[in-house]
């Protein structure tokens, strides 16, 4: 595979065995490559599929507090990620939603050059899916997530890389990109994109407003 | 999984796991840590296993070492070796079904039976989920091989828990009785035939030196 990512917001899409994640593990460096190197950022943040392995602490404002060191920064962060309810909880008592938010949170808070999302959409509803995606947007921290959600995918990247058994097959700008791998990888159209296309607007211009309506949304 | 054609019959598994033992109580452990390492290799398992076997090794001849001394702790750390060797790897060449039928025939009650089959599976999944723990801790920043050490138990034992618990009720939910389980009779193969004949060869030989009027085969 010979790729090039650009710094920002980028999603990895294909179906299952494609290789996205053990190409989010190459770049994360938990995975040495068999032949090649991967060249990039040495400290990045990761979040896998299953949220609950990356917790250790007591409660979820513990698991904050280790990595900002104030308290009233912890529950600033809490409250911002609408965490805050569950800051006495027990990491291991949220739901998968809240988890993978906290998961990403502790992904980034070490201050990482970028971050790996794998898989975030598991376990969500679609509310929740997209309020990840828009979420993920204001992190502002340059990130690749892996995803077989193209909808997802839409919201939550500038940049779209389809893979299919271990090659590239579709990369470029997600809005170009997307009907592109749709058709490459044979998947059905997914629903925003068929909204999008019925009511005559573009995929860009889609996503934003989607982002956009659920970032102001309380 | 098991390579085909590549199994050990239960009661074979369980000669060859008496022989290191044995070998060690007469002072002659090099046959059977030979034969358990070229199992070992037949298995398909011999990176795992012999992490696991210089683990074992390096801690017990350290250990030896600072309490008897060199040389003792050299000898005990080969006996010890020539007991762990080829029972493990007599025990990795045990197909989950077969383990399960010995359970059954040895009168296990029935979930004792699944369990001894389901542990033998389990075992190469709980072996990932520990990387996948590592990678989790890794990718929110946990640094250092004692900070991991000491950090992933925590996660690494809730997600046995958890995980455990779902199998106990879809164990649960299948009914197991006797007659009703993954059992299926073990099939003596080549392989059984080479390790009694390994076996044999080494206790008539031992049978020659305790008597040296016992009867030569020739």
């Amino acid at each position: 595979m010979d790729l090039e990512i650009p710094r920002g917001r980028v999603a990895v899409v294909g179906p299952n065995g494609a290789g996205k994640t053990t190409l989010l593990r190459l770049l994360a460096r938990a995975r040495a490559p068999e032949e090649g190197v991967v060249e990039g950022p040495e400290r990045v943040g990761s979040s896998w599929q299953n949220p609950y392995l990356s917790f250790y602490k007591p409660t979820v404002l513990d698991e904050v507090l280790e990595a900002v060191g104030v308290e009233g920064e912890a529950f600033r962060l809490l409250e911002e990620h609408g965490l805050a309810g569950m800051a006495r909880a027990s990491p291991f008592t949220l739901s998968m939603g809240q988890a993978r938010v906290l998961s990403i949170l502790l992904a980034t808070l070490w201050r990482p050059e970028a971050v790996v999302v794998d898989e975030p959409t598991t376990g969500l509803g679609a509310r929740e899916r997209l309020s990840v995606a828009s979420w993920l947007r204001r992190l502002g921290v340059p990130y690749v997530v892996a995803t077989h959600d193209l909808d997802f995918a839409l919201v939550a990247s500038d940049w779209l890389v389809a893979l299919d058994s271990g090659r590239v097959v579709v990369e470029g700008p997600t809005p170009e990109a997307l009907p592109r791998a749709i058709d490459a990888l044979g998947f059905p159209e997914p629903p925003l994109v068929r909204a999008a296309r019925e009511a005559g607007l573009g995929l860009g211009e889609a996503a934003s407003c989607i982002a956009g309506a659920l970032l102001s949304t309380p | 999984m098991h390579r085909r054609g590549v199994a050990l019959h239960p009661l074979t598994a369980l000669a060859v796991a008496a022989w290191g033992p044995l070998a060690a109580w007469a002072g002659d452990p090099l046959p059977p840590l030979a034969f358990g390492a070229a199992l070992a290799s037949v298995s398909g398992r011999a990176r795992q296993l012999a992490g696991l076997y210089a683990w074992l090794a390096a801690s017990m001849f350290l250990v030896g070492w600072l309490a008897v001394g060199p040389e003792a702790s050299a000898e005990a750390t080969l006996r010890a070796l020539a007991a762990a060797v080829p029972a493990s790897a007599a025990a990795a060449l045990v197909p989950p079904q077969w383990a399960a039928y010995a359970g059954y025939r040895a009168r296990l009650p029935p979930t004792a039976a699944y369990s001894l089959a389901i542990a033998l599976r389990l075992a190469d999944y709980y072996r990932s989920s520990l990387w996948e723990v590592m990678d989790a801790l890794r990718g929110r920043g946990v640094r250092g091989r004692l900070a991991l050490a000491l950090k992933a138990p925590i996660p690494l034992v809730v997600h046995v828990f958890q995980s455990t618990s779902a199998l106990a009720e879809a164990l649960q939910a299948r009914g197991p009785r006797r007659g009703k389980t993954w059992a299926e009779r073990p099939k003596p193969g080549p392989l059984d035939a080479v390790a009694l004949l390994a076996l044999g060869a080494w206790c008539y030989r031992l049978l020659r030196q305790l008597n040296p009027d016992f009867p030569p085969i020739v």
